[in-house]
């Protein structure tokens, strides 16, 4: 059978005039148009074998048929593909060559595409006495990234983590780059890591724990450092919605961090973004929080049910918070801009409120860890306009049960920041005794707060109990406001400055 | 090694048998009735009974048969007594007339030969998988000619698998004819009908085919061998290489060419010549003892030893006719002296140094490329019809203005006064209409020819950067062009079949070398600008003389299009590369295959040997510069290839008698169940060609994206690789 069905040979004729074609006609056509149009094809392979490419051009079939003193088929520019379109016409599949209409004016208007760059010729030495020297015009030796070890450890189809720091090869002569350092991992290593990650990813807890703990203690896993970091990125950016993976990436990083044989120092920059993301994302999980259509009860008997095998997103927050806060302490003196970037991150979060709630609540958080100076210089004189984009809404009726939720959070969030002033001992402490023996709020007290706080604000801080306490504190932190900007002198201090 | 010009000579029962079909062959069916005037009427009942029962009659045929009491076949062969020679060509024709008639008698009498041939002894089996590929292509356009497509189409499914791995395009093209006009048109089965396939076959072997072929009666296929197949019987196995297709040429035509004496030795530096390049070097002699070049002293041994060198074969100076020398002659001949002096010894142990010039933005659209001996130009034919030079010297390119009045013009100062003032890096030459196929520098770099698509092959001047001829005479796209080694000559390679020899005074060709089946995809000179060798899409290399136009050696065994030749400045071995991947050596005098390079990975663009010729340069679409072991090869031109080689060890030791044992093995594939296709997988997959790099590979050198367009070895050894980078 030829490749050519009839349908096409009587198409064709129609197209042609002649309606009506017997079918050991159209058979018989189909046969030797395949011969005819398998001729001119191997007269054009010779040109384009001639013309030393691989690939055979439009104009190679031209050649091919004037040699054959054939007229060449007109307007098929060696540039350009043409594509072909699918009609369905009569219950019959046509196929047609897609030709644009094209405005006149806008084609005399448009502004001429770039001139194609010009032939040139660079010169380097392929071979110096039979040894192959290491340039850049030269590839690398034993070049093929195929072999490259990460690349074999794929685990559950993901993708390997590309090397860090290793740059794709340059491939366009005339662009600096410096010559590869090979980073070759032993098979142990691989063998180490593929399992690793299988037992992260796996829903066994058991093997799990096992990962994680191995990855806390283990003294001779550097060298996987890059590749897990790597891992930690992907898995952050690729799920999403799989609460769970976040969770045990986040408890990765700790386990990371928390190996004292590890430097993490150098990769810290690939992770913190990751750790970002599981912070102030703006929809982790399955969309819990806001596609549950019966909302707060639902959620809470979920969250009940759930809650020894999936953690729900506040808490992952909350988790990724603290190990943001530690990371920031650990490594501030070293990273000088670490903490100024992650506050502003932070902030601005926090201060846009065109973000749904569920990342103002990670930026809360997050910055409530990052240390009373921060709440007070960041987040105090932010409360009384923050709650009033969260007061309108608490009320209305229009907002889903999800959103409530989210508010909610949000309330207990920042009420939990503003009471943390009282925890700390920093020069707030001096205050405390003085006021831990006030067991009650005085008007005067409340006047205060409701004046740089805002009324539903305050309100809610007196109606808890546990914050009475930090009220002298919180009125202490206001008053000092930003004369105090000043006084204590630890690294928060660099923060304020910054943010 | 004895040979046999004929079949009919080798054997002493063959002969007779051999030799009646090919009489009867075309006519068979008329002589059928003339063959026995008086028994005239029982044979027209029984061919007008045939023709009932190919044409499905089937009633009329029984009637017919039972009141005419026509004698059916197995009456006939019953009747047939073998050993009386007398009823053999009468046996023989209505055996012939049956099988013509009957439309399966092709397909059972192939499986009935390939099974033979699975079954037969591993040590010749190359030899009758050779001939039975024509065997398979000519049988397969009978039954399209007979208009049998169906059983064609069958024919073809059944049996292609077994020459697939050999003949890969031509089986899949045969494929495509399907009428009677196809066969009419078709390029391949013109070739196929025209010209006889040579086979070279052991004289054992050959002795089983016919036994085998007369025992089982398979008068079909000893038509098809004795009309369409060359046999030359040879005393020892031939293997694979027994495989030398469609030449046009009988295998004893081959063989007396081969014959053919050759002077392959260095052209001779005109006597006038000689003194005066002494001259000048005594002239410097004083100056320059301390020149870093070589003193000229050394350069005046270097002449000399070039004197001495074994003069018999040297072609008389009269062979090629040259203008008289000019004054630059002297220069370049010093300058090659100097080279000499200069150049790097390379061997196995000392490898090249490869300088390697990267095109970039060529968008696919440059077609090949040239650079000049002493490396100052680099020129490049582009798909747009124009070719770009650049100057690789400080030097700039300066062309001249187009408006002066050459009367004023006497001396060289004076045109250089009106040469252009553009600092352009390159000069674009525009000419021709077509894409531009090939370039190339004469030795001096003073000129370039080019030819194109359009037809003509350009000649221009490298010091006006101008055009200064066009030579038309081609009737096709002309694919190659080579100068010759003294400039002067130049020779193109045509897709009209035929390469031609031009000079640069005159417009039209002085020779045309036709010969080959199809297309001269390339051309070369040799050394002493005696000889020129051609690669074509047949399959095959020519040796041309080029005083006499007469093709002097033919080279086969490539299994597809040759894409690129060299022969090396020893004047003594050719390389030639085909699209197959492979690269083989022959030895000139002798016509033999030395050896085959394996090794690329995709087609192979050009070839280079080293000044010694010890070493051998490729490079191609695989981005790949490869750098190859030729002197190893002359050792091995007694041995057998890596294929035949692994054959002949797996034959059992035990059936050195070989006759009988195959003999032995007839009858039973006769009895034997038939094969399902694809049988002969294993032996197919064994013989194809290796892929594998040969031992002769000595290093690869790869590129980035970089497919190698020209290779090219300079006088002083310096390697040097072109191509276009590749986005």
């Amino acid at each position: 059978m030829s490749v050519f069905p009839k349908e096409t040979i009587r198409n064709i004729s129609e197209t042609l005039g002649i309606p009506k074609v017997k079918d050991e006609v159209t058979v018989a056509l189909a046969q030797d148009v395949e011969y005819r149009v398998y001729e001119v094809i191997q007269e054009a392979i010779k040109f384009m074998r001639h013309s030393k490419r691989t690939k055979l051009h439009t104009e190679d079939i031209d050649y091919a048929l004037r040699v054959r003193n054939v007229e060449p088929l007109y307007g098929y520019g060696a540039f350009g593909e043409v594509g072909f379109k699918r009609v369905a016409a009569l219950s019959e599949d046509l196929y047609i060559i897609e030709d644009e209409e094209l405005d006149f004016e806008k084609v005399l208007n448009a502004p001429l595409p770039p001139a194609p760059r010009d032939v040139t010729y660079t010169a380097h030495w392929l071979a110096i006495e039979g040894v192959q020297p290491a340039i850049k015009q030269n590839p690398a030796p034993s070049e093929p990234p195929v072999d490259h070890p990460a690349k074999k450890s794929r685990v559950n189809g993901h993708a390997a983590p590309a090397l860090p720091g290793s740059a794709p090869v340059e491939t366009r002569d005339g662009s600096g780059s410096t010559s590869q350092v090979k980073h070759v991992l032993s098979k142990e290593l691989q063998l180490y890591y593929e399992r690793v990650t299988e037992a992260l990813l796996s829903t066994n807890d058991v093997l799990r724990g096992t990962a994680l703990e191995s990855l806390a203690v283990d003294p001779g896993i550097h060298q996987l450092l890059p590749y897990f970091t790597q891992f930690v990125a992907h898995q952050v950016t690729h799920n999403l919605k799989q609460l769970r993976t976040l969770g045990t990436m986040v408890q990765m990083v700790h386990a990371l961090l928390t190996n004292s044989r590890l430097f993490m120092e150098p990769y810290l920059h690939q992770v913190m973004p990751a750790l970002l993301t599981c912070l102030v994302g703006k929809k982790l999980g399955q969309g819990k929080s806001d596609t549950e259509p019966n909302g707060d009860t639902m959620d809470v008997e979920n969250g009940a049910a759930n809650v020894q095998r999936t953690p729900d997103h506040w808490e992952l927050r909350r988790s990724a918070a603290s190990l943001v806060a530690t990371i920031c302490s650990e490594y501030g003196q070293a990273y000088h801009t670490l903490q100024p970037r992650v506050t502003r991150t932070l902030l601005r979060a926090f201060l846009d409120p065109t973000k749904p709630f569920t990342t103002h609540y990670g930026a809360i958080v997050g910055l409530t860890k990052l240390g009373h100076s921060v709440v007070r210089l960041l987040l105090l004189p932010n409360v009384k306009a923050y709650t009033r984009l969260l007061e309108p809404s608490t009320t209305s009726n229009d907002t889903t049960p999800a959103i409530k939720d989210a508010q909610e959070h949000c309330w207990q969030a920042l009420l939990d920041a503003i009471e943390s002033l009282n925890d700390d001992d920093g020069p707030q402490s001096l205050a405390q005794p003085t006021a831990s023996q006030t067991e009650f709020v005085t008007e005067s007290q409340v006047a205060t707060l409701t004046e740089f706080l805002g009324e539903p604000f305050t309100k809610r801080l007196v109606a808890r109990t546990a914050a009475w306490k930090a009220v002298p504190s919180i009125i202490d932190a206001i008053k000092a406001g930003p004369l105090v900007v000043k006084k204590p002198a630890s690294t928060d201090n660099d923060t304020a400055m910054e943010s | 090694m004895h040979k046999r010009p004929s079949p009919s000579e080798a054997n002493g029962e063959a002969p007779a048998t051999a030799k009646v079909p090919a009489s009867q062959g075309t006519a068979a069916s008329t002589t059928a009735t003339k063959a026995d005037g008086r028994t005239d009427h029982p044979n027209v009942d029984r061919i007008v009974l045939q023709y009932l029962k190919t044409k499905g009659y089937a009633k009329a045929a029984s009637s017919l048969q039972s009141e005419a009491s026509v004698q059916t076949l197995t009456q006939l062969s019953d009747q047939f007594q073998p050993h009386q020679d007398v009823s053999l060509p009468n046996y023989i024709l209505f055996y012939n007339e049956a099988e013509q008639g009957n439309p399966d008698a092709y397909r059972e009498s192939y499986s009935l030969l390939r099974q033979w041939v699975d079954r037969s002894l591993d040590l010749y089996q190359p030899e009758f998988l050779t001939v039975s590929y024509p065997v398979f292509v000519h049988a397969y356009l009978d039954l399209v000619t007979k208009e049998l497509k169906d059983h064609a189409q069958r024919f073809w499914d059944l049996f292609s698998s077994d020459h697939q791995w050999r003949h890969p395009q031509d089986v899949q093209r045969l494929a495509l004819v399907q009428e009677p006009s196809h066969v009419q048109d078709s390029p391949l089965a013109q070739r196929f009908l025209q010209a006889k396939y040579n086979v070279r076959m052991s004289k054992v072997a050959f002795e089983l085919l016919m036994s085998f072929l007369q025992e089982n009666k398979c008068m079909l296929l000893l038509r098809i061998i004795n009309q369409f197949v060359n046999i030359s019987v040879q005393e020892t196995p031939v293997g694979t290489q027994g495989d030398m297709g469609l030449v046009g040429a009988s295998s004893a035509e081959l063989e007396q060419i081969r014959q053919a004496p050759l002077t392959l030795g260095r052209f001779p530096i005109p006597p006038a010549l000689q003194t005066d390049v002494e001259q000048s070097l005594k002239e410097l002699m004083p100056q320059d003892a301390m020149e870093v070049d070589g003193s000229a002293g050394d350069l005046l041994h270097e002449l000399t030893k070039i004197k001495k060198e074994p003069g018999t074969d040297t072609p008389a100076p009269l062979d090629v006719p040259y203008p008289p020398y000019k004054s630059t002659d002297v220069e370049t001949l010093v300058q090659e002296l100097k080279d000499i002096r200069k150049r790097v010894a390379l061997s196995q142990e000392a490898l090249p140094s490869i300088c390697c010039y990267t095109f970039h933005n060529t968008y696919d659209r440059l077609n090949c490329t040239d650079v000049a001996q002493d490396l100052s130009l680099l020129v490049g034919g582009f798909a747009e019809s124009y070719i770009k030079v650049w100057s690789l010297t400080e030097e700039p390119l300066r062309g001249l203005r187009s408006n002066f009045n050459p009367g004023h013009i006497t001396t060289m100062d004076d045109l250089n006064r009106f040469r252009e003032r553009s600092d352009s890096p390159y000069k674009k030459l525009v000419g021709h209409s077509g894409p531009v196929f090939g370039v190339k520098l004469s030795q001096d770099a003073r000129y370039l020819v080019s030819c194109s698509e359009d037809k003509t092959a350009r000649l221009w001047s490298m010091d006006t950067l101008t055009n200064l001829v066009c030579y038309r005479g081609h009737n096709y796209p002309i694919w190659d062009v080579d100068f010759g080694p003294f400039g002067y000559y130049f020779a193109t390679a045509s897709h009209d079949k035929t390469a031609r020899l031009w000079s640069c005074e005159h417009i039209s060709p002085l020779r045309i070398f036709a010969g080959h089946l199809s297309d001269v995809d390339c051309v070369r000179f040799h050394p002493n600008s005696k000889y020129l060798v051609t690669g074509s899409s047949d399959k095959t290399c020519r040796l041309w003389d080029v005083q006499r136009g007469t093709c002097v050696r033919v080279f086969t065994g490539h299994t597809a299009p040759i894409t690129a030749v060299a022969i090396a400045p020893n004047g003594r071995t050719m390389a030639s590369a085909s699209d197959d991947k492979t690269i083989t050596l022959w030895d000139l005098g002798s016509g033999q295959r030395m050896t085959q390079l394996t090794g690329h990975e995709q087609a192979i663009y050009s070839l280079a040997f080293s000044q010694e010729s010890t070493l051998l340069l490729s490079g191609g679409a695989d981005c790949t510069v490869r750098v190859w072991n030729t002197t190893t090869g002359r050792s091995q031109t007694t041995t057998t290839t890596p294929a035949t080689s692994m054959l002949a060890t797996v034959t059992h030791p035990s059936t050195t008698p070989n006759a009988p044992a195959v003999s032995s093995a007839a009858p039973a594939t006769l009895g034997g169940k038939p094969n399902p296709p694809g049988t002969n997988a294993g032996i197919s997959k064994a013989l194809a060609v290796p892929t594998v790099p040969c031992d002769q590979l000595l290093t690869t050198f790869p590129t980035k994206r970089t497919p190698v367009y020209q290779v090219y070895c300079t006088k002083r050894n310096l390697g040097i690789a072109v191509g276009a980078f590749q986005l």
